[in-house]
């Protein structure tokens, strides 16, 4: 079904022209003017003043609907309480643009922000991960780009340079590779924590054609694969949100009054024309989810492109923001494959990347998002396991040829028992409700919840290879997920009393990820011998390997 | 050797620690080298490991449970005074009715199971309570009804740092906290050690940090 239109894994080149890779687009760099050489204090691109008053009328968006609506409603004290809101802001943004400077000399970057509370921010060149851009429509017009900068710890990127004009980015790529080449000749060293030059590869890449680094392209998307995630993913249930947080801002009678709405339509009448109404609505409402799923997908991730850069990953995508992220292979810390039931039946499946720091948890920073949480967000899943074998070499993905343990052979009935309880609970309190009809439904319950508490503890599975340890778990939503020994950093034995009686225990596996996987390896109802066995193992190879936090 | 062991083999230098870890027989075969997929599958064949007793691991110091009950004591006391002041107020305001005898009647069970707790549950603590250092690392068990495991790889350790509050310092006690750079458990305390122990175990930690770094 879907080898139609299935590019080639391997193609010496990019996406297409069309496609969205904001590297390609700066300008090289012996056309740069002078000014735009950080090697003094530099200031942001002028239009910064414009985005940064945009980013904060975002977060005032419900402030400013609030007021709206009261204004509308003759209460002008929100009106004016918008509009003091508005200056200070104002201010800010120009205080913000106006003493920001940023420098790349020395093998430091310095930011230097701040009039009467001074802050600087130095930053080791070489202690630089990678510089990730995001553009949106906006600021394609503008020709600028928003810059992150980050290095290997924290969860947050290192600085923000919120807007650089595509000739200062390629400016201050230039230096910083350039910076960290030097200071690598120069004392020939690397920090301790680094992993071996990190950036060293692109700057070749970039800027001399000489050493041309292995340039692959792991993974293009093309947009039918992107519709068909779209029609299995549940985005458009984020449209209800917004639907029903909209609803709250109106007035609620006006919204939920089906008298109103019915004005709308012809004079039919009958429990026939409210059937028909009924589902014409549901269907409707259905379909739109589907829509906005689809349309979800498509903007965020057109032209999506996975190229592996010697040791980086690069993606790049989106139709009207664009984004460019890199990921150093090392960095990554734990690799989760997510199958949806529906994108199962079209063989489709996601993988989701963690790495140390960079977490990706922030949905308003798009190119964290892209990086780590949506990292691949639709491959066929007869390519996964390749796709997998390039992020990590050496490690199996193929499920099908890994050893999997299961859980406790008691585990199921402790689960079933569980179940029992659970619609005995239901049952009791939907009594306490309805006196006959609460209990009926929740005795009926009974089974649904026994038929997948047998599924769930059939569908965990914990599995230790010679690099790598995997769990995989889900009845309807499957997730494989990957950690490897030299990424673990401490092992956990956790046992409850209901445990000691089942003669169970919870193993657990703590990496340096952030979470964006929603999959954390804590595997529980094992049997509390393997568990043991498994905590001691894990701990001792571990312990035997280099620790790599990339 | 470290005064503190009680083991003669147990031999806590980093140097001696590093070794054993290089020539620890469950790891052969897994140490630096990269398998490719083809060769990778499967397990490695490890023996079973016996989960060792308690008796294998060290106790912490047995002040720990005159400290910990003397500070759940000082909650009890603290209860106990609110208790008295609260009914007291209360008989001044409205004289001894029938709530007051509810009232008093059922702090003093609040402050009677709360102290009955402080005498009994520090000693189950400290039976729990228990802590090596081996080639895998700074293992701890704890919990007394929901039990806990834990297995720290010297070589994952950031820093590792030994507080001791006004109590613990009269006590001669001090708690040992060890970070990684893991997200769940990114800090692992181990309170109740005696300061001294827990000064040199981190000194042994963080000197074996610095040794496998310089290799």
């Amino acid at each position: 079904m879907l080898n139609e239109h299935e590019p080639e894994l391997v193609t010496a080149v990019g996406p297409g022209d069309d496609a969205a890779d904001l590297e390609s687009a700066l300008p090289p760099v012996e056309d740069l003017p002078d000014s735009a050489i950080p090697n003094q204090p530099m200031w942001l691109h002028p239009s910064s003043l414009l985005f940064d008053l945009i980013s904060h009328f975002r977060q005032l968006l419900i402030p400013a609907a609030i007021a709206l609506f009261s204004a509308a409603r003759g209460n002008q004290f929100w009106t004016f309480f918008a509009i003091a809101m508005f200056f200070p802001s104002l201010l800010h943004s120009a205080f913000q643009y106006f003493t920001l400077r940023y420098r790349v000399a020395d093998g430091e970057m310095t930011i230097r922000k701040g009039l009467f509370f001074r802050r600087l921010r130095t930053i080791p060149v070489n202690r630089i991960q990678n510089i990730d851009l995001v553009q949106n429509p906006l600021h394609r017009m503008l020709g600028v780009a928003e810059v992150r900068v980050e290095t290997a710890s924290g969860s947050e990127a290192e600085a923000r340079l919120r807007v650089l004009s595509m000739a200062q980015i390629a400016a201050l790529r230039h230096e910083i590779f350039a910076e960290q080449q030097l200071t690598e000749s120069s004392d020939g060293t690397v920090p301790a924590g680094v992993a071996a030059h990190p950036a060293a590869s692109r700057e070749s890449e970039t800027d001399s054609p000489v050493a041309a680094v292995s340039q692959v392209t792991l993974l293009s998307i093309p947009s039918g694969w992107l519709v068909r995630a779209g029609l299995a993913s549940n985005r458009g249930m984020l449209l209800i949100g917004v639907v029903l947080g909209l609803a709250w801002q109106f007035e609620q009678e006006w919204m939920f009054d089906i008298r109103q709405w019915r004005r709308f339509l012809p004079g039919l009448d009958g429990s026939f024309r409210n059937l028909l109404l009924f589902s014409v609505s549901v269907l409707g409402i259905l379909v739109l989810l589907r829509l906005f799923g689809i349309v979800w997908y498509v903007l965020r991730f057109y032209g999506y492109s996975l190229v592996r850069h010697g040791e980086d990953l690069r993606v790049s995508c989106g139709l009207f923001t664009r984004v460019s992220a890199t990921i150093p292979r090392k960095r990554i810390q734990f690799i989760s494959v997510h199958r949806s039931l529906v994108g199962r039946w079209m063989g489709l499946a996601s993988v989701r990347i963690e790495t140390a720091g960079g977490g990706g948890g922030d949905a308003n920073d798009a190119s964290a998002m892209v990086s780590r949480r949506w990292f691949v967000p639709v491959i066929p899943d007869d390519r996964v396991e390749d796709l997998l074998y390039e992020l990590r070499p050496g490690m199996v993905g193929d499920p099908d040829r890994l050893v999997w343990h299961p859980l406790a052979r008691n585990a199921r009935w402790r689960l079933v028992r569980r179940a029992m309880v659970q619609s005995l609970v239901i049952a009791a309190i939907g009594m306490a409700i309805t006196r006959p009809w609460g209990f009926v439904a929740g005795i009926c319950l009974a089974p649904l919840l026994v038929v997948w508490a047998f599924k769930k503890s059939r569908a965990m599975h914990y599995s230790r290879g010679v690099d790598q340890v995997a769990f995989r778990s889900g009845v309807l939503n499957r997730k494989t997920s990957f950690t490897f020994f030299d990424k673990i950093q401490t092992a956990r034995l956790f046992q409850s009393p209901f445990d000691r009686r089942w003669g169970h225990a919870v193993l657990a596996i703590d990496t340096a990820a952030a979470g964006p996987a929603e999959h954390r390896i804590e595997i529980p109802w094992l049997d509390a011998t393997f568990a043991s066995n498994e905590y001691r193992r894990i701990s001792r190879i571990a312990a035997a390997h280099r620790p790599d936090f990339g | 050797m470290m005064d503190f062991a009680p083991h003669e083999n147990d031999d806590l230098r980093p140097e001696v620690i590093t070794r054993r870890a290089a020539m620890a027989p469950e790891t052969e075969g897994t140490g630096e080298t990269r398998h490719w997929a083809s060769e990778a599958v499967g397990e490695p064949e490890l023996p079973a490991v016996a989960e060792p007793p308690d008796e294998a691991f060290y106790p912490i110091d047995p002040r720990f449970v005159r400290a910990e009950q003397l500070s759940d004591l000082i909650v009890a006391g603290a209860l106990f005074i609110g208790a008295v002041i609260w009914s007291g107020v209360h008989a001044f305001a409205n004289g001894f009715n029938g709530f007051f005898y509810v009232l008093a009647g059922g702090s003093l069970a609040v402050v009677g199971v709360t102290a009955w707790f402080a005498v009994f549950w520090p000693r189950l603590t400290f039976r729990y309570t228990r802590w090596r250092l081996d080639e895998s690392g700074l293992e701890i068990r704890k919990g007394v009804l929901w039990r806990h495991r834990i297995i720290v790889p010297l070589s994952r350790v950031q820093h590792a740092d030994v507080s001791q509050g006004p109590l613990q310092r009269a006590f001669g006690l001090g708690t040992l906290t060890v970070h990684t750079a893991g997200t769940t458990s990114a800090s692992v305390e181990l309170a109740g050690l005696n300061h001294n122990v827990a000064v040199q175990v981190r000194d042994v930690i963080v000197r074996s940090r610095s040794q496998s770094r310089v290799e």
